[in-house]
């Protein structure tokens, strides 16, 4: 080591060169890969698949699971995991007809609520797993059926219809010809992107994530950086309801049951670590794009629903397996 | 706040004073005496090993002086001043730099990160100020000039250390401390769990940041080859006592060995 041969620093092709700026390029690269050769198949077994609007079609579908995505990038890179999300979105998708519908409020201040409700449901399974340190599996394990249940009794069974503008538009409205929320999805990608790789807090959730001892050794607040985390799952929870109101019209206890598994997937697909430490925004938009053409690609291959889960399943297993005993080598 | 890789190299004290002295320190956990009545001082550029078989109070004396640990009485002098260390982020604002065994880097991170974990340098102006923003470039300079003039050879700035060796891994912790200005060093089994040559060099390093910067380290070990390498000076504990207080010239290896065991006590 000290004193050995002199650094080959810069040296390699342009992959190589890649590598030394980031690591990670790897994963994203195999997820573009991945991305390609499904687009790939598709174009063969479907003569629709590159329609303009079955590509504007997933990409919107497909935003939704990258809003909630990029605040389980967060979660699971600082070590935890939260599946309490698609209780947090029924709950919050009830407040918010009670408070539109029913009291008539606008939907300015619908749309703030509903950034509250989220953010403060994150505080709750923030609380527990980093103040109570109670293992986030089980936190959210409870506040999935506790946020639900919440819902129900709030909701009383009703749906919530017609929702005053502006919040309609905010599903279906078009800027140059993309639906918003593309624009949406894509503005918390940037923003997280740049938060997770470029700031102070984002630094810390990493290195909770990748080594908690060693980050507090070095003077990391764990309990503060941890709790943050949930707070902002659940923010970007709030706005993944606002979106799905807005593209429902609708609003019902019932709604963002069973999203945490496909948002979860999405994220390992991308290359996140399910064991904390490395989280990949980037591949995250990967991962739930790949899921997307995959569901749209087997329903317009005229593969029945079921068979689309199965194949999911496999996918995710495969490449999951793949990755690791890549890693395994890689490390060693 | 952050010392510059040149500063480190350029900076000279003076030699012997004594920077940390410890007086009768005791803690008991439940019956058990785990550091009774010990003493000891450190000098200014000093090596001070610290030896003594497993439960003989090394690591409780440590974490007592690195405020892990509060001690039931007795009393820690720092320059001089009477000193009460809270907590171990207390003791790092005291300039008591640890570098512990499992050499405390997030193996997931590349070394620039590490350099600068829970001490990320913000960019000036408002992107820092109001978005936390961090000075990316200003941090991979440092780690190069440090790593530089530590005489360590890393491929690749932004890979995880996990893929450096151990060795090399030890020496960034060792280098970070020296980074971050410690006044005081300490090292808890530097040279555990890794190779041979890579042990060497780990105490090759731990030489050259003190005859460099004139910082005094504290290390313990179980391996009595290392601490004759580079200690000074040795402390040995037994049953939470201090057995033996030596420097390396006037004692040997059976000896120490003898106090360790309580063979010669």
């Amino acid at each position: 080591m000290s004193a050995a041969a002199p650094a080959p620093e810069e040296r390699g092709g342009f992959l190589a060169q890649l590598r030394n700026y980031h690591p990670d390029t790897g994963l994203l690269i195999s997820s573009i890969a991945m991305l390609v050769l499904l687009i790939t198949v598709f174009s063969f077994t479907s003569e629709r698949f590159f329609s303009q609007a079955v590509v504007v079609n997933i990409l919107n579908q497909t935003s939704i699971y990258v809003i909630a995505g990029v605040g389980m990038t967060l979660v699971l890179t600082s070590g935890g995991i939260d599946i309490s999300i698609g209780s947090i979105i029924g709950l919050t998708a009830t407040i918010m007809g009670l408070l539109m519908i029913d009291q008539g409020m606008p939907a300015v201040v619908a749309i703030v609520v509903a950034l509250l409700v989220g953010a403060l449901c994150g505080a709750f399974n923030g609380f527990l797993v980093a103040v109570v340190k109670v293992p986030p599996i089980i936190v959210t394990l409870g506040t999935l059926t506790f946020f639900r249940g919440l819902a129900y009794l709030l909701g009383e069974g009703r749906v919530f219809m017609r929702f005053p503008d502006p919040l309609p538009w905010l599903g279906d409205g078009r800027v140059l010809g993309l639906p918003v929320p593309v624009y949406i999805a894509a503005l918390t990608v940037i923003g997280g992107h740049f938060f997770l790789t470029s700031t102070r807090m984002g630094q810390r959730i990493t290195a909770v994530g990748g080594n908690e001892e060693a980050a507090r050794l070095a003077g990391i607040d764990v309990v503060r950086t941890k709790f943050f985390t949930y707070v902002i799952m659940g923010m970007l929870t709030g706005l993944t309801t606002i979106v799905i109101v807005a593209r429902q019209d609708a609003a019902q206890a019932v709604f963002g049951f069973g999203i945490e598994l496909h948002v979860i997937a999405a994220v390992i697909l991308g290359g996140t670590s399910l064991f904390g430490g490395r989280g990949l925004i980037l591949g995250t938009v990967l991962g739930a794009l790949i899921l997307g053409v995959l569901n749209t690609g087997l329903l317009l291959s005229g593969v029945v629903q079921f068979w689309q889960l199965v194949a999911l399943g496999i996918l995710l297993i495969a490449v999951v397996a793949f990755r690791m005993a890549r890693e395994g080598t890689e490390s060693r | 706040m952050a010392a510059t890789a040149q500063e480190i190299e350029t900076t000279v004290g003076t030699q012997g004073e004594v920077v940390l002295e410890a007086r009768n320190l005791r803690k008991n956990f439940g019956g058990i005496k785990a550091v009774d009545d010990v003493s000891f001082a450190l000098r200014r550029g000093e090596i001070l090993g610290m030896v003594g078989d497993n439960g003989a109070g090394k690591s409780t004396l440590i974490k007592i002086i690195t405020g892990a640990y509060q001690k039931d009485s007795g009393e820690i002098l720092l320059n001089g001043e009477p000193t009460e260390i809270n907590s171990t982020g207390h003791a790092r604002e005291l300039g008591l730099e640890t570098v512990y065994q499992s050499s405390g880097l997030v193996e997931l991170m590349d070394a620039p990160a590490n350099l600068f974990l829970g001490r990320e340098k913000l960019k000036d102006g408002w992107l820092g100020k109001y978005f936390g923003m961090i000075d990316k470039r200003f941090m991979r300079r440092e780690t190069q000039n440090l790593l530089k003039t530590l005489n360590i050879t890393v491929r690749n700035l932004a890979a995880p250390v996990q893929t450096l060796s151990g060795g090399q891994q030890q020496s960034v912790a060792v280098g970070r401390a020296a980074y971050w200005r410690g006044k005081i060093i300490i090292l808890d089994e530097p040279a555990n769990n890794i190779g041979v040559d890579q042990q060497r060099a780990v105490l090759e390093l731990v030489r050259q940041i003190r005859d460099q910067h004139n910082i005094p380290f504290i290390m313990i070990s179980h391996n009595m080859e290392h601490i004759f390498q580079v200690a000074d000076r040795i402390i040995v504990m037994r049953n939470g006592k201090k057995v033996g207080d030596k420097r390396v010239e006037e004692t040997t290896r059976n000896e120490v060995v003898g106090l360790i065991t309580g063979a010669l006590a």
